[in-house]
């Protein structure tokens, strides 16, 4: 494999696993945080008023 | 209230991400980004890949999820009742009925591809395909046999099997969507994608593995991944790394709009997202080129690569793949495993893009999920027999370009218009970090706004000016011939350069291969019925076949002959590839009789049924929601009415 070949893969793939890392980072330090409490509220108005029929 | 409570919700935070991601990666992952790479630029390719990632591909994630979340927070788990949320115009729920139809559509091909996969599993495991001393086992024949492509029988004497895998896929998926979306979509997700992962381990390590054939595993990588910058200068790179980006993220078929729609109000869409482009990527890239493309190498060696690389995802998967798997030890083994990979990664989008369809009859007309899903699994069942009867007149594609391909475009950019301008960016970006674990940059408020939608209506038209460039919306008769007695053979029949024709006597036949091909397809459209022809022949010790008679149609006569024939295989350089051991034998496989079968299709009438079809599914689509919504509305009014009293107030519309 020539050099510029095995730079392209390396970089691409690098980005890929980088991404892949990050989200798995971000779900784990979010994770640490206490969990949203459960949605007990109705749900809002349509916005700007009833659904059209 | 108490029908928003009865929805179903995820059981769990990486459930849901691994479904979305079952959703997004498919069998596009691991075959056609393998192949668009190696046909438009190689590792350049990936220049335009990741500027289309980031400028449609995951701005429509995004606007994906909270579409999706948002609507779920009113009950709607389809497009028709998001977009009646988003937009108070009665056109929206219209508009948002075909992120229902083309969903519908798609599955009915899509799950016929996805029982190939099973089939050839099935095979693998028994061994099915591989060549034994009276039977050898071509596999490119084998495949068209199995789908019903060819009328030769010499592998399968109908297309029953491909029917019976067909049946059991559509009942599998029907049996996922009816235990629901915690217990089916989710519970499948947690048992598929990591075997999925582990199956692509198993494979790059196998491959990796098995020393040297005529090329070497490197070769394949040194093909995908060396840049041609050159290319880049070419639009049609740049618009087929923007499809493969469309296609390989799943966006344009609600289903990730109905995944979202099981979301709390404050569950996070934005990092989800983006965790399902990380998840999508990881397999397209990393396994999407280091499986495929490198065992062909290996196989097959170097300067064969590109060819196979251009012969399609479908050849590359279920006859390149096959054939470099059954060269090795152990193809019960990891040909299982291999066609497994596929199936799963093609049952995973299926469910998740049937799911909008059921979310619209759950959610919208009220009925409880049995009854939805006998009603999907009747329709799927009904829509995919046409697929499997017609399969050999191109109906498989034509569904594929319209609602596979164009269908998804105009609906993807029908969805970030109304994201971006009608339901307001403002509101749409505030939608996305409601309970946001990251904050998306700025910067995409302009990309979601301006170049999203304006990519998506370039792609769309470039498809379809390419389209009707190519001829391709009028549907012409298809021909083609095979080897009836193929099985007997244990060299192959293949095309390549012109082989050297009789010269034509003056005055004499002189037609070019093409002009041979129109002339059959001109026979067939002026009786409007499918042409048969069959020649004796022999082969010529150059490989080439010597017609020695040819019996067909009375039409088909009129414009070909056994010399005509035989002029036109040579032009088309069809010819004979002894194996080894016939290349050492005193006689070769020269003077062998071979059968041969002119088959001619006529298409038209399949393809305009199929049209019609499509077109009856998304009218249907349109006149069951307006009579829900119709009775929905008059129920409304009459409880109103009932509320205000017996002396009859004024009814709102």
């Amino acid at each position: 494999m020539s050099g510029v070949a095995i730079a392209f893969m390396l970089l691409t793939m690098g980005g890929v696993l980088a991404l892949n890392a990050l989200c798995i980072g971000l779900w784990l330090r979010r994770g640490k945080a206490p969990p949203a409490p459960p949605d007990s509220t109705p749900p809002a108005a349509p916005p700007g008023g009833p659904p059209a029929s | 209230m108490a029908e928003l409570e009865q929805r179903e919700s995820w059981g769990s935070r990486w459930g849901l991400i691994l479904a979305a991601a079952g959703n997004a990666v498919g069998i596009g992952n691991l075959l056609r980004f393998p192949a668009q790479a190696a046909q438009n630029g190689g590792g350049a390719f990936m220049i335009p890949y990741v500027v289309s990632l980031l400028l449609f591909g995951l701005p429509m994630m995004w606007i994906a999820w909270t579409i999706g979340r948002f609507g779920g927070r009113f009950g709607h788990g389809s497009t028709p009742g998001m977009f009646d949320r988003m937009w108070r115009h009665p056109a929206a729920k219209y508009l948002g009925v075909i992120g229902i139809a083309l969903p519908l559509l798609f599955c009915l091909y899509y799950t016929y591809i996805e029982s190939w996969c099973l089939g050839y599993a099935w095979f693998s495991l028994s061994g099915d395909y591989l060549s034994t001393a009276g039977r050898a086992v071509h596999l490119r024949t084998y495949l068209d046999e199995f789908l019903g492509n060819t009328t030769t029988t010499s592998y399968f004497p109908g297309f029953n099997a491909a029917i019976t895998f067909a049946v059991i896929t559509v009942l599998l998926n029907v049996w996922i969507l009816y235990r629901g979306v915690a217990k089916g979509i989710e519970l499948l997700a947690k048992i598929a994608m990591p075997a999925l992962f582990l199956f692509c381990l198993v494979l790059v390590v196998r491959m990796f593995t098995l020393g040297e054939g005529r090329g070497s595993i490197w070769d394949g990588l040194q093909f995908l991944w060396t840049p041609d910058f050159g290319m880049l200068s070419t639009p049609k790179v740049w618009v087929a790394a923007a499809g493969q980006i469309f296609f390989t993220l799943s966006v344009g078929f609600g289903s990730l709009e109905c995944y979202a729609s099981y979301l709390r109000d404050n569950d996070d869409v934005a990092l989800s997202g983006l965790t399902t482009v990380a998840a999508n990527e990881f397999v397209e890239v990393i396994f999407g080129s280091l499986i495929a493309i490198p065992a062909c190498a290996l196989f097959f060696g170097a300067d064969q690569v590109p060819e196979i690389a251009a012969s399609g995802s479908f050849s590359i998967g279920m006859v390149a793949m096959p054939e470099v798997l059954r060269s090795f030890p152990g193809l019960e083994f990891f040909g299982t495993i291999w066609f497994l990979l596929l199936f799963f990664a093609a049952f995973t989008s299926s469910v998740g893009v049937a799911q909008p369809v059921m979310a619209f009859f759950e959610d919208e007309a009220k009925l409880p999920r049995p009854a939805a899903a006998m009603i999907v699994g009747l329709m799927w069942i009904l829509g995919t027999i046409p697929i499997l009867f017609f399969y050999r007149y191109g109906a498989l594609d034509e569904l594929d370009f319209w609602a596979g391909t164009l269908g998804l475009v105009v609906f993807a950019l029908i969805e970030s218009v109304l994201f971006a301008w009608i339901f307001g960016l403002r509101r749409g970006w505030d939608e996305l970090h409601l309970g946001a674990l990251i904050r998306v940059p700025r910067v995409f408020r302009l990309v979601m706004k301006y170049v999203t939608p304006a990519l998506l209506a370039v792609i769309f038209c470039w498809w379809f000016v390419d389209a009707i460039a190519q001829d391709l919306l009028v549907p012409r008769p298809r021909v083609s011939y095979a080897v009836a007695d193929v099985a007997s053979f244990r060299g192959h029949f293949a095309r390549g350069p012109a082989l050297a024709p009789a010269e034509p006597a003056p005055g004499g036949d002189a037609r070019s291969a093409d002009q041979y091909r129109t002339a059959v397809a001109a026979q067939v459209e002026a009786v409007e019925h499918d042409l048969f022809g069959w020649a004796e022949a022999e082969i010529a010790a150059d490989g080439r076949l010597r017609i020695r008679s040819f019996s067909a149609d009375p039409t088909l006569l009129q414009v070909l002959d056994a010399a005509a024939l035989e002029r036109w295989l040579a032009l088309e350089g069809f010819h004979y590839e002894p194996s080894d051991a016939e290349r050492q034998a005193p006689a070769g496989a020269a003077s062998r009789p071979v059968r041969l079968q002119l088959e001619a299709w006529n298409r038209a009438p399949y393809i305009w049924l199929v049209r019609i079809v499509m077109l009856g599914v998304i009218f249907a689509f349109l006149i069951i929601p307006h009579a829900i919504w119709k009775r929905r509305a008059r129920l409304r009014r009459e409880e109103i009415g009932a509320a205000a009293g017996p002396a009859g107030a004024e009814v709102p519309s």
